[in-house]
């Protein structure tokens, strides 16, 4: 077993956390925390430049091909200066789904989009019902021709309110609990029906409150294969991304 | 022994528990019971009504409004009652800590001005013991006081000092002899009116967002040596008395009955999952580990407070005050975490615990978006007033002569 980091890594780890050091003092944090997005625009396009964005997305789609230790050695930096940014919603949940269940056309569109910092996203799996549980989801999406219609609402996303696309949970099968029968959509925030609620959350960040109104969504929205992206299915590569 | 109330015992509960609903205004009772503390001028206006009524300070002696008759079950009746409401308790800083040392320390003049002022909320104190060097370990405090002619000039800072910013006055530890041998003994205590030029308060927002806490800056500050309170280098023992009598307020067993009742409620409710929250296995075994520990403080602080009549006339701090601070303190902790785990994902949604919420639909119930706030806040508790462990040390040395 060898718990030394590549060359590589240590790189990538000395040039985020002295970035961060830098420019990510606690008066810093502060600054950001009041500005109107809760967060620094200018550091989201400081991390883009040393391809932080990107990281961990295939290199065929516009990524740097990263594996997890490089996206801990982040996430550990990005901790220890409490940083505000959205990348834990954009690059790491969000992008993981656009990961593992985009198409290649979906990818190709969205990954350099992310990568340079243009392209946010969020992951909406809480209902004000559901609590912890992740299968609990009233949500419903409804075929409508060869698209579907979105109908519910998201609580406390992560990042919900600057996303441009919102990753969610909805149930297109089964009861209110079931643990099959759930679809992950990809939703563009500035789709007619679709409105959000922004707010501070008690850790500095921000979240949001989403409603879905007959949200009117292509084919394509919906990630993966139905049956496969259902509940057990994102449990399990979620899980298996954490061991590999 | 017998540990049920006597009859009439019950019924000063009943009169208590009447009195206060009669008299609470609604928005005072509305927003405590959200769990948010009171406005300095609900405070000053519910301590008046009390004070009127003679329920302010019962602990005091009589001459200076106390109530000669009261045992310290009927004292503790009264507070248990109003923290259950909850309703705002006299302020500690008046009532527990200032008042007892005028009462035991000061001088007849001293007590003449400042006692009734006290109690009826007519001036506002605030504590100036912390300093950046000095929390746990008082005894270092560097704030300097200077005797010139009749006056000290005072320099130094204070801080987290608790409501600075609605405070009229503050009663200080400042040190008057730096070369004593033991840090200790060249301490006094002073009092001192805010309005006095060369004090700058600064506010310090906690994790909560809250403002509650502030520095206090001392810069060539004049005090009348009158308002020295005890004897001169020897303000530690005013400390001392004042800190045994702050812990046994800490226990705050009343405020956490009412919180467990209303977070039974509220389980009972809480949404998601397919039962409420309340029937699940862990969060019950909790919820009754914690009320099974509540009761045990119960007791305890009955028997320190039956103990407290003596202790005040000897003038001599009780250990015991120790173990009812370190336990109170946990208690309320752990109700605090209980809070959270009940209000889940939605006690993320931020909360303005000061002012008002933004004017717009809640989002989630007020209860829920002050779990954590207040989860936060009061980790606090067992580092304030003696952290617990300065407690501990204390205890080993009273009772198992270590």
């Amino acid at each position: 077993m060898d718990f030394d980091l590549s060359e590589d890594q240590r790189l990538l780890q000395d040039s985020l956390t002295k970035l961060l050091a830098d420019k990510y003092k606690f008066e810093d944090r502060k600054r950001f925390m009041k500005s109107a997005n809760g967060w620094s625009q200018e550091m989201w396009e400081a991390y883009a430049d040393l391809g932080l964005l990107g990281l961990p997305f295939a290199e065929e789609d516009g990524g740097f091909g990263a594996g997890p230790v490089e996206v801990m050695l982040m996430a550990e930096a990005m901790g220890s200066a409490i940083t505000l940014e959205p990348w834990l919603a954009t690059v790491v949940m969000g992008g993981g789904f656009i990961r593992h269940g985009a198409s290649a056309a979906q990818r190709a569109a969205m990954v350099p989009e992310i990568a340079v910092g243009k392209l946010k996203l969020a992951f909406g799996y809480t209902e004000p019902q559901s609590r912890h549980d992740l299968h609990d989801v009233a949500t419903t999406a409804k075929k409508d021709g060869a698209g579907w219609v979105l109908e519910g609402r998201k609580g406390v996303v992560l990042h919900g309110d600057v996303a441009d696309q919102i990753v969610v949970t909805a149930r297109i099968g089964g009861a209110r609990r079931d643990k099959s029968g759930i679809g992950v959509f990809l939703v563009p925030a500035n789709t007619k029906g679709v409105t959000r609620r922004g707010y501070p959350t008690t850790d500095g960040l921000r979240g949001a409150e989403i409603t879905l109104d007959r949200v009117s969504l292509p084919a394509e929205a919906l990630l993966g294969d139905a049956g496969k992206m259902a509940w057990r299915w994102w449990i399990a590569w979620w899980m298996k991304r954490s061991r590999r | 022994m017998d540990l049920r109330f006597t009859d009439e015992e019950r019924a000063f509960r009943q009169e208590v528990r009447d009195w206060i609903d009669a008299n609470l205004p609604a928005d005072t009772r509305e927003r405590m019971a959200a769990g948010r503390t009171p406005t300095k001028q609900m405070q000053v206006d519910w301590q008046k009504k009390l004070n009127a009524k003679g329920w302010c300070v019962p602990h005091w002696p009589a001459e200076w409004g106390g109530q000669k008759d009261w045992s310290a079950i009927k004292r503790f009746i009264l507070l248990e009652e109003l923290q259950g409401t909850p309703a705002p308790i006299p302020l500690g800083f008046n009532c527990n800590m200032l008042g007892p040392v005028l009462i035991a320390f000061g001088t007849e003049e001293q007590k003449k001005f400042f006692l009734p002022k006290l109690a009826n909320l007519d001036l506002w104190f605030c504590q100036g013991f912390s300093e950046p060097g000095a929390g746990s370990d008082l005894a270092s405090l560097k704030t300097r006081a200077v005797r010139e002619g009749d006056h000290y000039i005072v320099n130094g800072q204070k801080t987290w000092t608790t409501l600075a910013q609605y405070a009229d006055w503050i009663f200080l530890l400042v040190r008057t002899n730096p070369e004593a041998t033991k840090q200790q003994e060249g301490i006094s205590f002073l009092v001192v009116d805010m309005n006095t030029p060369g004090i700058t308060v600064r506010p310090i927002i906690t994790i909560d967002g809250a403002h509650e806490v502030n520095e206090v800056f001392f810069d060539d500050v004049k005090v009348p040596v009158a308002n020295l309170v005890g004897t001169e280098h020897r303000g530690w023992d005013c400390a001392k008395f004042l800190l045994s009598n702050e812990r046994t307020g800490q226990a705050r067993v009343g405020a956490s009955k009412d919180r467990i009742r209303r977070l039974k409620l509220i389980a009972q409710n809480a949404p998601g999952g397919e039962r409420p929250m309340i029937e699940d296995g862990r969060f019950r075994e909790r919820l009754v580990e914690v009320e099974v520990q509540l009761k045990a403080l119960e007791m305890t602080t009955m028997r320190v407070l039956a103990d407290e009549n003596r202790q005040l006339s000897e003038r001599k701090p009780n250990p015991a005050s120790s173990v009812l601070k370190i336990r109170g303190t946990e208690i309320q902790q752990a109700i605090s975490d209980l809070y959270v785990m009940a209000a889940g994902p939605y006690g993320m949604v931020g909360a303005d615990p000061d002012g008002d919420r933004w004017n717009e639909p809640e989002l989630a119930p007020e209860w829920a978006t002050l779990a954590q706030p207040t989860y936060f806040n009061w980790r606090k508790q067992t580092i304030y007033g003696g952290s617990t462990e300065i407690q501990k040390n204390i205890m080993a040395k009273a009772f198992l002569g270590l």
